[in-house]
């Protein structure tokens, strides 16, 4: 059986600068910080024995270690090839919450330092990432972009998938992209959908005029005005659709429908009732806004 | 070119099917004869990349199997003509030179003389078909500018070749069908498809042609990713929405006046040439045409008609 020291190491006995088996990103944690400030190290470090030695588990602590001042820092001190110190690695960090910059980080470094073809699947289904093959080779050159690459992407907490959406963009208009998206709140699925967006324009248009995007100040807002530019008669149409029913003044319980898209050859209305009063007040309704006229002119978007 | 055949399928296997359609939209309702799955000739918005997960061919070899599931469709259903094609899963001619497959579907088609054979594609190599060709297998190709065969059916033959290959079908005693599909919307479409048309009429004899078919653009959603990915400039100059089965396509607006002028561009060469729309909505049929066409069984009987006409009663 392995024998596993512990000891207290003097940080400049620690090669700092080894990062081989660093998987975590970012290593700035606060909460760690403040922790390790109130209770110092609970859980220490593991490092490869040496002269000097090298961090395998434990980044964010040492970080913090230093930030703080620390001389010293608990480790747990093993003798093992660089393959086992990497299997290490993985099975502690397989068990937290990994983003995206970290996930690939993970599965580069076990090819890295030469796991199985088997061991690297494995990895990655642990990891919720689809099958090698699927996955676009572009993320694997994450971990040595710039900082502001993967700062957005931890910080957003983007997927896989939006990352590689991201990342088939030039330099110059991810960083214009993360300018964009960096202040407003976007979910995994509007992000998506404005990359998607934004693909479609730059190859519909040969490239994107990003002045014209300039303080968005939500999603819904940003989404609209690329929508314009890729879709301008779709636009028109439900900006028609919402003025004329903005102008029926509908009660809560009347609806009218003209999906999907506009479509179908009909229009749908819904009405919400519980009591035959409110039917025959829907009805009168409905009947007061197709003599105006308004009702001819909302089936008009949707036919032919 | 290499050929990555994957297995070659057993015996049970069902071999002809209806043409899946989809939904709320009108199908023409013919039998597919999916002896081959896959296709080489991998155009950029091939639909078959959107539904076959596998880089590999699946070639099918019993001929005799599909012939006699194609026999039992004859006996049985009887209350129309049917039609079968081989282009559904793959393209009809790219491979039949080596594989030989269509020999004996059009033997026995014409031998029966109770169904049609379409062999549909973009392929214009029918010189080992020649002296087997018959009235009941109808040749047909698709059509597209030069320019988007250029760009996006890299592999396949110039219009040029496609449109001598469907004389030469003529003039070896079949009846020739074209299929305008998909038509895609860019800058300047509208000058090339005039081009194209004209250049139709020239060389084919359109008394000859059986029918048309014109499909806008269409595509499941994972070809839109595959697009974005490979930058497709053409094939995303339009505008596009989700139908009701799920497909990207055109606005109906914009459908219906691309449809329009082809449609009228087609008749202006023969009046009397039969176009169907494919894969269309009831509303944009009447827009288009001014025929009721609600369901598929009212698309089947005009091809019916269509082919009483041809073939006599």
């Amino acid at each position: 059986m392995e024998k596993i020291e512990f000891a207290e190491i003097e940080l400049e006995k620690i090669d700092i600068g080894d990062e081989r088996f660093r998987v975590s990103y970012p290593l700035e944690d606060q909460s760690l910080i403040k922790s390790i400030e109130k209770a110092g190290i609970l859980q220490p470090l593991t490092v490869l024995k040496g002269e000097p030695y090298i961090v395998v588990t434990g980044f964010k602590r040492l970080h913090g270690a230093i930030l703080l001042g620390y001389k010293k820092v608990p480790a747990f001190v093993v003798n093992r090839t660089e393959k086992e110190c990497m299997l290490k690695g993985i099975y502690d960090n397989l068990n937290r919450g990994l983003n995206t910059v970290e996930k690939v980080r993970l599965v580069e470094r076990a090819k890295y330092f030469g796991l199985s073809k088997e061991m690297v699947v494995d990895v990655m289904e642990a990891l919720s990432m689809r099958g090698e093959r699927n996955i676009d080779r572009s993320i694997f050159g994450l971990w040595d972009m710039e900082e502001w690459v993967k700062s957005f992407v931890a910080t957003k907490n983007l997927s896989i998938g939006n990352t590689v959406k991201l990342l088939r963009f030039e330099r110059e208009e991810m960083i214009k992209i993360i300018e964009l998206l960096s202040p407003i709140h976007t979910t995994e699925g509007s992000t998506r959908e404005l990359l998607d967006m934004l693909m479609f324009l730059k190859i519909k248009k040969g490239g994107i005029d990003f002045s014209l995007f300039k303080n968005s100040k939500s999603c819904d807002e940003l989404r609209g005005r690329v929508k314009r530019l890729i879709h301008p008669r779709l636009t028109f149409l439900e900006e028609e659709y919402k003025r004329l029913k903005a102008a029926c003044a509908l009660s809560p319980n009347i609806d009218i429908k003209v999906d999907p898209f506009f479509e179908k050859d009909y229009i749908s209305i819904t009405i919400k009732a519980r009591r035959e009063k409110e039917i025959i007040e829907a009805v009168k309704k409905l009947e007061s806004i197709t003599n105006k006229g308004l009702m001819g002119e909302i089936i008009g978007l949707t036919s032919c | 070119m290499g050929l990555r055949v994957a297995e070659w399928i057993g015996e049970n296997t069902n071999l002809v099917r209806n043409c899946p359609g989809t939904k709320n939209h009108i199908c023409c309702g013919y039998k597919t004869i999916d002896l081959i799955e896959g296709c080489i000739l991998s155009c950029s918005y091939c639909i078959l990349k959107g539904y076959i997960n596998s880089p590999f061919l699946k070639i099918n070899t019993n001929v005799e199997l599909a012939i006699s599931q194609i026999r039992e469709v004859i006996n049985t259903q009887k209350d129309h003509i049917n039609r079968f094609g081989t282009g559904e899963l793959s393209d009809s001619l790219a491979l039949d030179r080596r594989l030989n497959l269509n020999r004996p579907l059009i033997e026995f088609f014409g031998q029966e003389r109770k169904a049609i054979l379409e062999l549909k594609s973009k392929w214009a190599d029918i010189s080992h078909l020649k002296g087997l060709l018959n009235p009941y297998t109808v040749i047909s190709f698709s059509l597209a500018p030069q320019h988007v065969i250029d760009s996006e059916e890299k592999r396949t033959s110039p219009v040029r070749k496609r449109l001598k290959a469907a004389r030469d079908a003529q003039r070896a005693g079949s009846y020739v069908g074209l299929h305008f599909d998909p038509v895609i919307i860019y800058d300047g479409f509208e000058r090339d498809y005039e081009e194209l048309i004209s250049e139709v009429s020239e060389a084919l004899d359109l008394k000859g042609v059986i029918w048309v078919s014109i499909g806008l653009l269409r595509f499941p959603p994972k070809l839109m990713e595959n697009f974005l990915v490979e930058g497709r400039r053409r094939l995303l100059a339009g505008e596009f929405i989700r139908g009701e089965d799920g497909k990207y396509r055109y606005l109906k607006k914009e459908r219906v006046n691309v449809y329009k002028m082809l449609y009228n561009l087609l008749k202006s060469k023969r009046d009397d040439l039969f176009i169907y729309l494919c894969m269309e909505r009831a509303d944009v049929w009447k827009a288009v045409t001014g025929i009721v066409v609600e369901s598929n069984q009212d698309l089947i009987s005009l091809f019916d008609e269509r082919i009483k006409l041809f073939y006599g009663g």
